[in-house]
């Protein structure tokens, strides 16, 4: 039997669902040649594997656990409903309210400034054409 | 306390009953898990999960099932979910990279080690192919094989589980365990 015959009948050999003939020639040419013997003793072992399954301990503190989790979704259902749904509608507008605010704010803020620049100039003009400023006032008072 | 007992007692939010539920259920539900994720942390996680989900909807359990096999059921569901929800994050490698040589690192490492330390790498490696060549299944496949060979569950028990035939749970068995018996010789034909 050739090799490649052997590994296209390997899998039912293993599961035995061969017939005796085929079974006892593949048996005989498993044990003599190293190539196929590999593979299916490894087929055998890793596949045997499934029946050494690891048994985990149980966790002590699973109950506290699921306990802690349960009561904070219990919290979140009884926050109000403004809490999730008007906080996310309402805080995009209220930014924009504020943001407007402070356009209106800025804008009569510098309309504010024009004036008083104006009324400054004025001031200073007026100081300017006055000449008491160049003098004294005590002086001012003796002279007349 | 017999499950009817314990459903009844969640059912009018009795938190000792509830935790008798977990401390009588936990075994069977982590270890549920377990088999599918093969992981202790991922395991303990899903477990959380599943007695959260038993408790919000218990309503929804039907007086006339059995209660393991809707924890069987949810156990499933939710590991499925996790590991699907995973599978971008590389928590669970694909079967592709485990050929592509990743599985062989360690090996090569443990060459110059110690005689045992080497078995255990060999070991090592045999068991992550097994469990990579069953995470390689069809979802109903998987899900047979697992409950079938690692949770030791009748068909009928399966069947149950997976709201199927027993002949379509004896068909996905079936062809599950060629498939899984194929990859590892695929493998070792590689090698
Ligand atoms: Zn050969």
């Amino acid at each position: 039997m050739k090799c490649k015959t052997v590994h296209t009948n390997l899998i039912p050999y293993f599961n035995n669902e061969l017939q005796l003939a085929q079974k006892k020639e593949i048996k005989k040419h498993i044990e003599n040649c190293e190539a196929c013997n590999y593979k299916y003793s490894q087929l055998e072992i890793t596949f045997n594997l499934i029946a050494k399954k690891e048994v985990l301990e149980p966790d002590p503190f699973l109950y506290m656990r699921i306990n802690r989790h349960l009561a904070n979704l219990q919290n979140e259902k009884n926050q109000p409903v403004y809490n999730a749904f008007y906080i996310r509608a309402l805080q995009p507008a209220l930014f924009s309210l504020v943001l407007l605010v402070s356009i209106w704010g800025s804008l009569k803020l510098s309309s504010i400034s024009s004036v008083k620049g104006s009324l400054l100039k004025t001031q200073t003009t007026e100081f300017y054409f006055n000449d008491l400023g160049h003098e004294k006032m005590e002086v001012l008072l003796l002279k007349d | 306390m017999t499950d009817k007992e314990l459903i009844e007692g969640i059912l009018n939010k009795n938190q000792a009953t509830f935790k008798i539920l977990v401390d009588k259920y936990q075994s069977l539900v982590l270890n549920t898990c377990n088999s599918f994720l093969h992981n202790k942390t991922f395991s303990e996680d899903v477990t959380q999960e599943v007695f959260i989900e038993v408790f919000l909807s218990i309503h929804k359990f039907k007086k006339e099932a059995k209660l393991s096999t809707w924890l069987y059921r949810i156990s499933v569901n939710k590991s499925l979910n996790f590991i699907r929800d995973n599978k971008k994050n590389n928590l669970f490698k694909s079967i592709e990279n485990f050929f592509l040589g990743e599985g062989n690192q360690e090996l090569q490492i443990s060459d110059n080690e110690h005689e045992t330390s080497e078995n255990e790498a060999i070991q090592k490696e045999r068991i992550e192919l097994l469990h990579q060549s069953i995470n390689a299944l069809s979802k109903n496949q998987k899900v047979a094989f697992t409950l079938h060979k690692m949770e030791d569950l009748s068909y009928k028990q399966i069947s149950e589980v997976m709201n199927l035939s027993l002949s379509s749970v004896e068909g996905l068995i079936h062809r599950a365990k060629i498939n899984v018996q194929r990859e590892i010789l695929s493998f070792y034909k590689k090698k």
